[in-house]
């Protein structure tokens, strides 16, 4: 056992990041053994006299040590609590306190970085504890439907853990932000967005958004003192510009949500499907609506399930067939609804009644003056029902949109278009 | 007219009389007497502001009985490791009150020192919180008054679920409280700079801001007893509403009983007098009754819902956000499940979120109500112990709601500049939803009127204007052009001769349809009127 005691003082001494960071881990294979080494009521002995063997150097190297030694002890309640007692809610609270005692040990180290691979390790372990304690209280307590308290978040009733967790990770957060360290490899501003990326996470699956949107607030006024997002560890960057896009995307901003998951997407490691799927399930339907791109092939073959969401209706879209569109987004509303995307859907489907509007015009091969009325048959042709009031308001917004060129003669109820180019933006 | 009547006429009655509790003068000097602290009854008044004057007992060194009471209080109350600080704040506390002048007037019998009120908010959170919670809030209870600035937060919370016999509040109370405590743990985390705190100076000016405030923790501590409801005494139906600044006096509260005479009393005046600045100020002293007496009922929801509505219908978006707010608790009440219109309301909800534009909102409401939907369906799929009837079905599922699918629809039509639909809807709104449609729907009219001006030519007859938008009448169309600043390009056309002899005989019909819109030049205006509209919108009192 002293081996994993060993190995710990070492990878302190070598400042060995990583393989402390695997050492701290819930998921380290020799987790077992560590926990059943000893019992609790000789642990703390054990440990000391394990941990101050040979100790030497400097005063505030041992006063060091001595905190490294509380977060091991620590670790090992995690570790107890975990396999022993198999209680998640101790678990949660001992691996709060140990992110907290690492917090405390890393705020004090000046001028080096090496430990906050530590933290993030431990944070993101905190996370996933968080999680799965609220979980089983939620199981525990669904004997009562879960209709919620506050009437705000999607159903998930105050998530205590989680929302404890969110306060140790902030201060690991600040920590790395107010790092003045002129050094800039040894800064530990290289943590930052990692743990804003854990808070985001966690926010979003509070339904607390608009904490998110303060933090990155922080973030852009301290913008002048921090690198360049695309200096930091890719993962970090391309998580980031993940969350502020859907960010962006749910507050219909949709030029620079597009921006940003664009960004994101050329940044993100190609071997990881599933982060592209996620960011290009919010990227397509940006593409669609800003700029009429339609997704390639390729990216339909290598994501199946987003070619079941988006091809069809893409294609609607594109032959103008409304109907079609309506009965897809029909069958696809609850989730479009549940990932912020419907209300774009709503605005896309105005692209086809335009589509349609344009291919109205073809058919009537092309010519400069069209009845409201034809367009209402047009519709019907497609099993659209519609009144001429409303085909008007269409015609308004594609002029006003400078999407059509030409008037509407109200006298004659006629579309009058101009002949050079009547639909600068709609054919494709 | 520009002077809300009901907040005129509050400042005069504030004059001639205190309705609440009798003013004493302030304790230091150190700060004004504006915070909760202060027995002030309106802090709008300066003259109210004076201190009394002491009795002249300057120059003796005489003590009040009070005084002497107060330092043996003290003394028992003491716990012995505290007894070094608690005579120093008694010294410094007795001296003060000497050198103001202050030692007659101050009731020494609600007063108390930091270091007890802390030890006393220690033991009462302790016994309240969960260990966790509490291991996690009070860990500077060793740093002396510091930790009383938290405590406050609790303490005005606590009497909330004290007060109230039945179990009903305490699941809100609880969030509430664990919600409070997170924003100030938040604060913490970001204040950095700790040494600053327990600065001795810093500490002193602490201290005195707390005496100043004391008077807060006395109501709370004191006098109430944890165990009893706080009950109104008074029989009278009707009173002004005036903003409380110190604890309530039962005196002046009414019980529910009477409440319920009272909603009687100003529903019939309502109908009869129709007297909004009246009604307003009474249904804002009715929901302040309920609220210090901690009653959230059936009856209380009747009492948001009419005075949401009455607002609603005057066109006062201020008060009507304050009860939608409270509403929404309310309804989030697992023990009022059955009370109130709470779809009738989330309707409104969502009507008001299209007018301030917050789409993040709307989304996220459409997710939560699709939420609760599922959670319906399934609970009577899986026939679990919530079987329905259809009445309470209906009451509940958003998807067949006629006003929630309204909401929607509007919302859908504003995003996708659909003005001929949203019209419609405007015109057959369920309920009060016009009402809440009034607010945004100039602007939609405006934006409408653009997209129109721009795209027909040569001319837009007026009649067809006024269908469109759906103006009332003539008058309210060209009252709406006035204001917009294209009234000038409306144009007189000679009639054809077909026409004027029908105009003869209908000449107001004809007057209508003989006038257009010159759009090419109306069209820069409107742009310009469009642009001004969407600018910003003034969210008024949403929380």
């Amino acid at each position: 056992m002293s081996q994993h005691i060993q190995a710990v003082k070492t990878a302190i001494t070598d400042k060995d990041g990583a393989a402390l960071t695997q050492l701290l881990s819930i998921t380290n294979p020799q987790l077992s053994d560590f926990a059943f080494f000893t019992n609790g009521a000789t642990f703390t002995n054990d440990l000391k006299s394990e941990f101050n063997q040979n100790r030497t150097g400097s005063k505030t190297n041992i006063a060091n040590m001595l905190l490294w030694h509380d977060a091991l002890a620590k670790h090992w309640q995690v570790a107890n609590a975990v396999l022993k007692d198999q209680d998640i809610n101790a678990a949660f609270s001992y691996q709060n306190q140990l992110l907290q005692i690492l917090n405390r040990v890393i705020e004090q180290m000046l001028s080096e970085n090496w430990a906050v691979k530590v933290l993030k390790g431990v944070s993101r372990e905190l996370r996933m504890l968080a999680v799965m304690a609220d979980e089983q209280d939620k199981k525990l307590n669904r004997i009562r439907p879960a209709v919620t308290d506050s009437g705000e978040s999607c159903g998930e009733e105050s998530e205590m853990r989680l929302e404890q967790a969110t306060r140790t990770i902030n201060r690991s957060f600040t920590i790395c932000l107010n790092d003045r360290t002129t050094n800039t490899a040894l800064s530990k501003k290289w943590g930052i967005y990692y743990f804003v990326n854990e808070l985001f996470k966690i926010y979003f699956q509070l339904n607390k958004r608009g904490l998110a949107k303060s933090i990155l607030k922080v973030i852009s006024s301290m913008q002048v003192n921090l690198p360049s997002l695309l200096e930091y560890p890719k993962s970090d960057a391309v998580c980031h510009l993940y969350y502020w896009g859907v960010m962006l995307f749910i507050d219909q901003d949709y030029t620079k949500a597009e921006e940003k998951l664009d960004s994101a997407l050329r940044l993100c490691y190609k071997g990881s499907e599933k982060n592209q799927e996620l960011i290009l399930m919010y990227l397509i339907p940006l593409k669609l609506y800003n700029k009429r791109l339609q997704a390639t092939e390729e990216i339909w073959s290598k994501f199946p399930r987003l070619m079941v969401l988006y091809q069809d209706l893409a294609r609607a879209l594109k032959r103008g067939d409304l109907r079609q569109f309506d009965e897809l987004v029909a069958t696809r509303g609850n989730f479009f609804i549940k990932k912020f995307i419907y209300l774009l859907i709503e605005k896309i489907r105005v692209l086809c009644t335009e589509r349609l509007i344009y291919r109205v015009y073809r058919c009537l091969d092309s010519a400069t003056r069209i009845k409201i009325s034809q367009f209402v048959v047009g519709f019907k042709f497609t099993g659209v029902e519609i009144d001429e009031c409303e085909i008007e308001g269409i015609l308004c917004n594609m002029i006003y949109g400078g999407k059509m060129k030409g008037y509407i003669s109200r006298e004659k109820m006629t579309l009058v278009l101009s002949n050079k180019d009547p639909f600068p933006a709609v054919a494709l | 007219m520009s002077i809300p009547p009901w907040r005129a006429s509050q400042a005069n009655y504030a004059n001639n009389q205190n309705a609440y509790s009798v003013v004493t003068p302030r304790t230091t000097v150190s700060r004004p007497a504006y915070g909760l602290g202060s027995h002030n009854v309106n802090t709008h008044m300066g003259s109210n502001m004076m201190a009394t004057p002491a009795p002249a007992t300057t120059t003796t060194t005489e003590w009040p009985d009070a005084v002497k009471k107060f330092v043996t209080r003290c003394f028992a109350e003491v716990r012995p490791e505290d007894r070094s600080t608690m005579e120093g704040q008694l010294k410094d506390v007795i001296t003060q009150a000497y050198n103001h002048n202050t030692t007659w007037s101050i009731d020494w019998n609600q007063q108390s020192l930091p270091i007890l009120l802390q030890r006393r908010f220690e033991r009462e959170s302790q016994s309240q919180l969960p260990t966790q919670l509490a291991s996690l809030s009070i860990p500077v209870s060793a740093s002396g008054p510091l930790s009383k600035k938290r405590g406050r937060s609790f303490e005005i919370a606590s009497p909330n679920d004290t007060n109230h016999d039945t179990n009903k509040n305490q699941n809100n109370n609880k969030n509430k409280k664990s919600k409070t405590k997170s924003k100030k743990d938040k604060q913490s985390a970001f204040r950095g700079n700790d040494a600053e705190i327990f600065s001795s100076e810093k500490q002193e000016q602490r201290r005195k801001r707390f005496e100043t405030n004391r008077p807060t923790n006395i109501y709370d501590i004191n006098d109430a007893d944890p165990d009893s409801p706080f009950i109104g005494r008074s029989t009278t139906l009707e009173k002004r509403y005036l903003r409380l600044t110190s604890a309530p006096d039962p005196a002046n509260v009414r019980p529910l009983h009477i409440l319920k005479q009272t909603l009687d009393l100003l529903k019939r005046k309502w109908k009869e007098e129709q007297n909004y600045a009246y009604i307003c100020d009474q249904f804002k002293s009715m929901r302040q009754d309920l609220t210090v007496q901690h009653i959230s009922n059936e009856f209380t929801i009747a009492v948001y819902e009419i005075h949401a509505r009455i607002a609603l219908e005057k066109g006062d978006l201020g008060e009507y956000n304050q009860c939608q707010t409270q509403l929404k608790t309310l309804y989030a009440n697992k023990d009022l499940e059955s009370y109130g219109h709470p779809l009738e309301f989330l309707a409104y909800r969502i009507l008001y979120m299209v007018h301030t534009q917050n789409h993040a909102e709307i989304a996220e409401l459409m997710i939560q109500m699709n939420y609760e939907d599922d959670l319906l369906t399934r609970g009577e799929n899986e026939g679990s112990d919530s079987k329905l009837t259809d009445a309470q079905r209906a009451r509940r599922y958003h998807k067949t709601n006629p006003a929630i699918q309204h909401a929607l629809q509007v919302q859908t039509a504003v995003s996708t500049n659909n003005y001929h639909k949203l019209f419609k809807l405007y015109n057959d709104a369920p309920n009060m939803g016009g009402y809440v449609m009034d607010s945004f729907i100039d602007r939609e009219r405006v934006s409408a009127l653009t997209f129109m001006s721009r795209a027909y030519r040569p001319e837009l007859p007026l009649s067809f204007v006024i269908d469109t938008l759906t103006f009332e009448d003539m008058q309210e169309g060209c009252e709406f052009l006035e204001k917009y600043d294209v009234a000038k390009f409306v144009i007189k056309k000679e009639l054809s001769s077909q026409s004027t002899s029908e105009g003869e005989s209908q000449p107001e019909n004809t007057v209508a349809c003989s006038y257009y819109l010159d759009t090419k030049n109306a069209y820069p205006y409107l742009e310009v009127a469009k642009r001004n509209v969407f600018k910003k919108v003034d969210i008024k009192g949403q929380i």
